[in-house]
């Protein structure tokens, strides 16, 4: 979630009424919270079942920098962005290098842990098998 | 968290931590401080310096409220800290729920070799980017508003 206070009036193109297709009015001081995990599950974006792990979508599916933001966007946008994916990029290498498989060692599902940063709260318990 | 009893809570400690937090930072500050007022004086113009490319540098040719700096570099280190063994964290365990997605990062990676091991290959290497992008919307999500220390300016990404 983002929230931002909205400067002046405005009136936000959709996502208001019964169908969600009616035009939004904003008044100036509405503190507005934007959920990223429902834009991120538009299917007319991220095609079928979005919510299932499949990297191999990202090989048809081409978002716009304002329909894809887990790192916000425009001016003040996250500006490690690069550097994230970058250095995690390098120790999941090194792992997928080294390691042929990974167990998981926690039926949980994932449950957050919200502080200075979120992260999850069980941590994250893997095997990892060598051969 | 605590609300108002947050003053019932033993924070010598905490204290402690900020004041050699804010003393490492403002020593980087004042030196940012002292070069652009030395560069000012003797070019009287912004561009030469506006070149640097370091936070502290920058934020010093538009103010001198240390606090304010203060602030700004502390919530870019803040974001910097954590967020990337958050990602890789939650990356694994998503692999660990899909061993054929694993099988076929672990294929791509032995096949790119030592080459990979690059910030630009890394960069572009699209099967680990890929699986970055899916799992980034998926489980990083939860934002937080820090009202009390968060300066304006910066967009918390999902990542911090």
């Amino acid at each position: 979630m983002l929230g931002r206070t909205c400067l002046q009036d405005t009136t936000l193109p959709m996502g208001g009424g019964k169908n969600q297709d009616q035009p939004i009015y904003v008044k100036k001081g509405t503190f507005v919270v934007t959920s990223y995990i429902a834009m991120h599950m538009d299917p007319r974006v991220f095609g079928k079942s979005p919510e299932l792990f499949r990297p191999s979508r990202w090989n048809e599916i081409r978002p716009s920098q304002w329909e894809y933001m887990p790192f916000g966007g425009g001016e003040r946008a996250c500006l490690g962005r690069e550097k994230v994916l970058a250095e995690a990029a390098y120790v999941i290498a090194r792992l997928a290098q080294t390691f042929a498989r990974v167990q998981s060692r926690d039926d949980r599902p994932w449950k957050e842990l919200v502080r200075m940063t979120a992260k999850n709260a069980n941590g994250c318990s893997v095997g990892l098998f060598s051969g | 968290m605590l609300g108002r009893f947050k003053n019932l809570a033993p924070k010598a400690a905490y204290i402690d931590i900020c004041r050699r937090v804010h003393e490492y930072i403002e020593y980087y500050i004042r030196q940012a401080l002292k070069d652009y007022s030395l560069k000012e004086k003797s070019l009287n113009t912004h561009a030469p310096y506006q070149r640097q490319r370091s936070l502290v540098q920058n934020l010093a040719t538009q103010t001198n409220d240390m606090r304010f700096i203060r602030s700004q570099i502390l919530q870019g280190m803040m974001a910097a800290q954590e967020t990337i063994s958050v990602l890789v964290s939650n990356t694994m365990f998503l692999m660990a729920r899909h061993p054929s997605e694993w099988a076929l990062l672990r294929t791509e990676v032995l096949g790119g070799g030592e080459d990979l091991f690059n910030y630009h290959e890394l960069s572009t290497f699209k099967p680990l980017q890929n699986i970055l992008s899916e799992g980034t919307p998926v489980y990083s999500q939860r934002f937080i508003f820090t009202h009390d220390i968060q300066p304006s300016g910066f967009t918390r990404c999902s990542q911090c």
